[in-house]
């Protein structure tokens, strides 16, 4: 279990990070967004024991992240937004190095690095150089290399970004792989779509600011509050937004084209069934009647707008 | 201490990498243009031997300290000066950074990874020149005159070799720890032991506290030793056995000073990071 409390960390007079708190429970993939500049790799290098911040702290399965640094150095995996490789070095030599490095014992260290391997997809590569690797596979790499020593944590910052929609694709399967095997994963992106369909929970970071976070779910539900109906006619769409206006329920609706109408509802769902029914008593002629999926990128251009909290 | 002799050699995990074979692999980063560097070296300390010996009609044995004294600065200066600057260079010091390894450790292993080519270049300088000097001084050909007794010129050339190593690579380490690209610390280093060797040796000799001897050749040029004559104000007395420990303890002793202000180096951008970020 990940427990931050109030992280800070300024350089100079810039705050980088301001008061971030959250908690992560093993299993959970935190996808934390933000554009760039927000504050995610400062967030990220102070969980990864590379910045003390100014204020806050952080505690890892109940080890404190400052005072049990070495400890809790050998529970997180930390992936850099770059690819920090040594040149002239074979990828099974880079593993191993790093497995030595984590004290990993030597009698297990050949499987560590074929069982990484082969999670990340890279058997048929064990032999070649790393740096003769494409983007994609690099990353990876990099990946097995957070893995070798089995973390409970992993921190990966921005692992996705610079790779082509199929390697993304494979990265993003991984990720949710690994959070099926019980290890806590924070991924950071300043694109959304990147993280939206594998993370359970999110975290929206703005100049330093948490804005807000928890369980995908949750955040998608609170949102429905106000929830978007798309309706469509066969026609006199605008006349039926005429005979909406002033309903308790709708908080506004917009004509738009001759036979669709979208509307902000805020009622349950009983008053939505009414609210059909009185349209078709009325005789307009509805010929669909739904509500529009609200997704994390709705959540995420509605929240970083101002529109909640 | 026996912990700390633990936590730096026995259970030091990057050191026992370091020293094992595939260390190899990782040694061949140590890029060709340091390869080219101590060939340069090699040959131009060669080149010196020869015309020294094709040039004086008198050759003091020291003159091969002198030469084994030169090789061992700029071979350690040149195998360490990219370690910890070729790191960030390469921004994969983090990757060590986060590791559960102390910055002591760190440090260590890359003064172990310059260790045995270092120790076998000066090896491979220092005894077939005294070797050279001992049939030089025995046999018919330019009379050979030595000031000091062979003996300890055998112990002041692999002492002083060895100490000044450990000094200039406590020097390199340092600055290649505070030195953010590897040209940086090159440059640096060079400049530090031109200061430190030649520099303060010039000063010395100007202001007259050292010999003008061949046989203090070896000795005078260190700053530690002129500043133990002035200390003292004996300069013309302090007898060279006496200077010889003077210099290789303080060489030492600086040495490992200057390895732990590295590591302490290292520790502080633990704390602070490295770079503002793109
Ligand atoms: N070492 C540093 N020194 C000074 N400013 C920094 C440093 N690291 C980050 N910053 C600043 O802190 C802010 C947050 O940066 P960062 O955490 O890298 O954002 P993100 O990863 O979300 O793009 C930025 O304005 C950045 O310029
Ligand atoms: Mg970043």
């Amino acid at each position: 279990m990940l427990e931050v409390n109030g992280l800070c960390k300024s350089f100079g007079p810039l705050v980088a990070v301001d008061n971030v708190s959250f908690t992560l429970q093993p299993g959970d993939v935190f996808g934390f967004i933000g554009s760039n500049g927000a504050g995610k790799t400062t967030t990220i290098r102070m969980l990864a024991t590379l910045l003390e911040p100014d204020a806050g702290s952080a505690s890892l399965n109940g080890l404190d992240m400052r005072r049990n640094a070495m400890e809790v150095r050998n529970m997180i995996g930390y992936m850099p937004d770059f690819f920090g490789l040594y040149e002239d070095i074979k990828v099974w030599e880079y593993l191993d190095f790093f497995a030595t490095v984590y004290r990993v014992p030597k009698s297990e260290r050949p499987s560590i690095v074929d069982n990484v391997l082969e999670l990340v997809g890279l058997t048929t590569k064990k032999d070649a150089y790393a740096l003769s690797l494409s983007k994609g596979m690099q990353q990876r790499l990099s990946l097995a290399r957070c893995l070798v020593h089995d973390p409970s944590l992993l921190l990966l910052d921005e692992p996705a970004s610079g790779l082509d929609p199929r390697a993304r694709a494979e990265l993003k399967e991984l990720i949710a792989e690994l959070g099926k095997m019980g290890k806590m994963v924070i991924v950071s992106s300043h694109i959304l779509p990147e993280l939206a369909d594998f993370c359970n929970t999110v975290g929206i970071i703005e100049r330093g600011r948490l804005i807000t976070h928890g369980r995908v779910d949750d955040i998608v539900r609170d949102l429905q509050q106000t929830k978007v109906l798309l309706i469509r006619f066969i026609d006199r769409a605008h006349e039926a937004g005429m005979f909406l206006h002033g309903n308790e329920h709708v908080n506004a609706n917009y004509v738009t084209g001759p036979t669709t109408l979208k509307v902000d509802f805020t009622g349950e769902h009983e008053d939505q069934a009414r609210l059909l029914k009185m349209l078709i008593d009325e005789g307009y002629q509805v010929t669909s009647y739904m509500e529009e999926a609200i997704d994390l990128e709705d959540v995420f251009l509605k929240v970083t707008t101002g529109a909640v909290n | 201490m026996k912990e700390l002799y633990a936590e730096l050699f026995t259970e030091n995990p990057v050191l026992h990498h370091a020293t094992s074979k595939f260390s190899r692999s990782l040694r061949r980063q140590s890029v060709a243009s340091q390869r080219v560097a101590l060939a340069l070296t090699i040959i131009v300390y060669m080149g010196l031997v020869v015309s020294a010996l094709q040039m004086v009609e008198f050759v003091d044995a020291s003159v091969f300290l002198y030469m084994s004294l030169f090789v061992s600065i700029l071979a350690t200066a040149t195998v360490l000066y990219g370690s910890l600057a070729g790191e960030r260079e390469r921004r994969s010091i983090d990757l060590l950074l986060v590791a559960p390894v102390t910055t002591n450790q760190i440090v260590v292993a890359k003064l172990a990874r310059a260790f045995w080519p270092v120790l076998s270049i000066v090896a491979a300088l220092t005894l077939p020149s005294v070797l050279f000097g001992i049939v030089r001084l025995t046999g018919k050909l330019p009379a050979v005159e030595s000031e000091a007794p062979l003996v300890l010129v055998i112990i002041a050339s692999i002492g002083i070799s060895m100490a000044t190593s450990l000094f200039v690579a406590g020097v390199t380490l340092y600055l290649s720890a505070s030195n953010r690209t590897t040209s940086g610390a090159l440059t640096s280093t060079l400049a530090s032991l031109f200061l430190i060797y030649c520099f303060s040796a010039f000063v010395a000799a100007s202001l007259g506290w050292i010999n003008r001897g061949l046989s203090d050749l070896i000795l005078t040029p260190h700053p530690f030793v002129a500043l133990t004559r002035v200390v003292f104000r004996t300069y013309d007395k302090i007898p060279a056995a006496w200077s010889l420990v003077v210099c290789i303890g303080l060489h030492t002793a600086l040495g490992l000073i200057l390895v732990w202000m590295a590591a302490r180096k290292l520790e502080m951008e633990r704390k602070r990071g490295n770079k503002p970020s793109a």
